[in-house]
């Protein structure tokens, strides 16, 4: 089995010492002074990420050409490069890869990196706006595609006569739209897509509610384990200001209401990523309405943890973490952003209730 | 951890299995577990009702059969008892006896969590060899004796002394909050055995007969009604040396392995969150068709949502606690609380007054017990103030704060 092959915690520790052998933050903070038309992420990093340490094709089923690991594994990835506020293309990436097992076309280049995937920032919100014809073709727009600028391939939910699914969308010249949109996340780069009868691929049947809800799960998920990564991200900075800033004196990281503040922080943190990892397993053993229920609730403690992460490194830092210079803002943006992203965590606690939660109690 | 096959584990279950109903008819009959599974009560905190004293016989009996069988300690060694095998299989044993409706062991907890911990890694071996079995069979019923009146939170401040006294010591001092001392067999005592030693070195951990001259036992009732902890007052108990556990000095190592302990078995199903509160809560929400209402909705997914954490985050692999693994016994203590503060909350907000005024409805006032019992989980087994503390400065890598030109409090880590 996958477990054996390689453990959660290999993932992380590959990741992690990834992110600090090639300068962690660099990246988001070059991409805070970029021009809008900026690709949004260092191509070359991306291609070593998912080819060389294989994070892509990891998440391939077996018959794909993948190592057909679970979404435990991915989103242990996820978390890692979240706490550097990674730009990349790595949860479009990776969704597709996971997602691919029943498409019929050559996707080898995905796989390796070396083709890269956008995807809507509210995917699981399963609000089409593509239409796909007896065909195969795609028409319609969609608003808010991260890395659509430089993407070569787009994964979407699109209506077809029988109901909607997920597809597939090669993002030549021919039929493709692509403008640049303004975002409140510095680190994240969307386009706005205007597709008019582009060849597509499904990913799951037509009307195959059950099938396209898996993947929306996985998309919500793997956003969850990205703020879980970001709020870890902002504990770590938040402590190692607190460790050497001096204040009356004294170190302020010495002082309990500081200690107090990072401590919270970091239950909140584990409680979080706890709900992450159990509705990863969840999903990975195929228990779709328990899993739905758990994403549901995991994306609103993540989200909740991410921005009170966010504040408290600000509000540790002091007046320099409200500046430009700092890192502190890049973590409140994206913080802020993917709160809003796939429902606010009020929103998604209400549907996780009305989805039956509370089963959950007694499992 | 030792790893089990699930070929193993199903072979161990119906083994258990068998075992159990074979002796389930003496206990299906006791009238505390038919009193548990009638009764409307329903509590956060333990408290013991009349004729518990029957009900203690009645476990330490249970407890007998079990080990006899080897089902007391299945995860334990061979040499105390035990058989070796994973953790899962002791699992499956616990499961197992809820499923059949035996009496709860809960008088058994402190013993076999806090005190069994401690001996087994700390004690002599000829000590751990005699008290393993004895705890795990039930002849021996554990308390902890660390808190005193002037040292709660502030652990390391114990005053009870021990003296040398030829090939023993002699103890003299106050302990507080003794869960269960008032049925003790023995007691894990925290004193202190140098009084010139720095704080934390001056202390040693003795294992007491809670039955020896000069133990004096005293319950205290608690805001709930009930009573289940204690005071110890130990005015010169004679300890042989060979019930030291662990060497001169080194107490305070000791009472780490027991307060990690009390803290990761806090989350488990013998804790506060067990199955049979969780049931309780969800047909009550049910009954009350309390989903329905928008107004009750965020209440029961944050509910749901700090229960679910609580018991996955004691799941989570090494890797994900990353610099927090040594502090993670104090993030779950801290999960927990949260989780049976919102189930409080949760049952306090659907049922309004009714919980709070007795109308003879069943499954309604009921929950006023288990509310009130909230707050002394905060303080038990470490204040959250403590629990923060060890979390920043042992999970964070924060530094202690500085000592005050005259040491007088310190943080417990």
């Amino acid at each position: 089995m996958s477990d054996e092959l390689l453990s959660q915690d290999e993932v992380r520790a590959a990741l992690r010492g990834y992110f600090a052998d090639t300068g962690g933050l660099d990246e988001a903070r070059r991409l805070r002074d970029a021009p809008a038309d900026d690709p949004g992420y260092d191509a070359g990093r991306w291609k070593a990420l998912a080819g060389d340490v294989g994070l892509v094709s990891m998440a391939a089923p077996e018959g794909a050409g993948g190592l057909g690991l679970g979404l435990v594994h991915l989103t242990a990835a996820a978390e890692e490069a979240g706490a550097v506020l990674y730009a990349g293309p790595l949860r479009a990436s990776v969704l597709a890869a996971w997602a691919l097992g029943s498409a019929e076309a050559d996707f080898d280049g995905v796989l390796t990196g070396a083709e890269t995937v956008a995807m809507p920032q509210g995917f699981a919100a399963l609000q089409p706006g593509l239409v796909l014809d007896g065909d195969g073709l795609v028409g319609g727009s969609v608003p808010d595609a991260a890395h659509g600028m430089t993407a070569d391939v787009l994964l979407a939910i699109a209506d077809t006569a029988q109901g909607p699914c997920a597809v597939l969308v090669r993002l030549g010249e021919e039929g493709v739209t692509r403008t640049p949109v303004a975002a409140t996340d510095l680190t994240a780069r969307p386009a706005a897509l205007r597709l008019d009868g582009v060849p597509a691929v499904r990913l799951t049947a037509p009307g195959d509610r059950a099938a396209l809800g898996r993947v929306g799960d996985a998309a919500r998920l793997l956003l969850a384990a990205e703020q879980v990564g970001g709020a870890q991200g902002c504990l770590d900075h938040t402590v190692a200001y607190a460790r050497i800033r001096t204040q009356f004196d004294q170190v302020i990281g010495t002082y309990q209401a500081i200690q107090h503040r990072c401590a919270e922080t970091a239950i909140a943190v584990s409680a979080a990523r706890a709900l992450v990892f159990t509705a990863a397993v969840a999903l990975d053993a195929g228990a779709a309405d328990e899993a739905h229920r758990l994403v549901l609730l995991a994306k609103a403690e993540a989200s909740d943890a991410f921005e009170g992460a966010a504040a408290t490194l600000i509000q540790v830092n002091g007046g320099i973490g409200f500046t430009w210079e700092h890192d502190a803002h890049l973590y409140y943006r994206r913080a802020k952003a993917t709160a809003a992203y796939d429902g606010r965590p009020s929103r998604l606690r209400d549907e996780a209730v009305a989805s039956g939660a509370l089963a959950l109690l007694t499992r | 951890m030792t790893e089990t096959s699930t070929a193993g584990l199903a072979a161990f279950r119906a083994e258990a299995e068998e075992f159990l109903r074979s002796i389930a008819g003496g206990f299906a009959a006791d009238e505390a577990a038919r009193a548990r599974r009638e009764s409307d009560r329903i509590a956060s905190v333990e408290e013991l009702g009349e004729g518990h004293e029957l009900q203690v016989e009645r476990v330490r009996n249970l407890q007998a059969r079990l080990f006899d069988a080897g089902l007391a300690w299945p995860s334990g060694p061979v040499d105390c008892g035990g058989r070796g095998l994973g953790r899962d299989h002791d699992q499956v044993v616990d499961d197992l006896l809820a499923e059949l409706g035996f009496p709860s062991r809960e008088v058994l907890f402190v013993g076999l969590h806090i005190v069994a911990p401690a001996l087994d890694r700390h004690a002599a071996p000829e000590l751990r060899a005699r008290m393993l079995p004895a705890l795990y069979r039930g002849d021996a019923i554990g308390c902890q004796l660390f808190s005193e009146p002037g040292a709660g939170s502030d652990l390391a401040g114990v005053a009870t002394r021990a003296v040398r006294d030829g090939d023993g010591w002699v103890l003299t001092g106050q302990k507080v909050w003794t869960s269960m001392g008032h049925l003790a067999d023995v007691g894990e005592a925290l004193v202190r055995t140098d009084p010139d030693a720095p704080k934390h070195a001056g202390m040693t951990m003795f294992l007491v007969d809670m039955r020896a001259p000069g133990v004096t036992v005293r319950p205290i009732r608690q805001m709930t009604g009930g009573a289940a902890f204690n005071e110890v007052f130990l005015d010169g108990v004679r300890v042989p040396d060979a019930h030291r556990i662990g060497a001169v000095g080194e107490g305070w190592k000791v009472a780490g392995t027991s307060l990690g302990s009390e803290r990761k078995t806090m989350v488990g199903d013998d804790g506060p969150v067990s199955p049979y509160a969780l049931g309780r809560l969800a047909a009550l929400v049910e009954r009350l068709g309390a989903a329905d209402d928008p107004v009750h909705r965020a209440e029961i997914a944050g509910t749901v949502a700090s229960v679910v954490a609580m018991k996955a985050a004691a799941e989570l692999p090494e890797g994900a606690w990353g610099s927090l693994g040594p502090a993670s016994g104090s993030v779950l203590k801290m999960l927990m609380t949260r989780a049976v503060d919102r189930m409080a909350g949760l049952a306090g907000e659907v049922l309004g007054e009714l919980a709070f005024t007795d109308s003879g409805e069943p499954d309604t006032h009921a929950w006023a017990e288990f509310v009130l019992g909230a707050p002394a989980l905060h303080l038990a087994g470490g204040t959250d103030e403590i629990q923060l503390n060890i979390i920043a400065q042992r999970g964070l890598g924060l530094p202690r704060p500085p000592k005050p030109a005259r040491q007088t409090t310190e943080a417990r880590s």
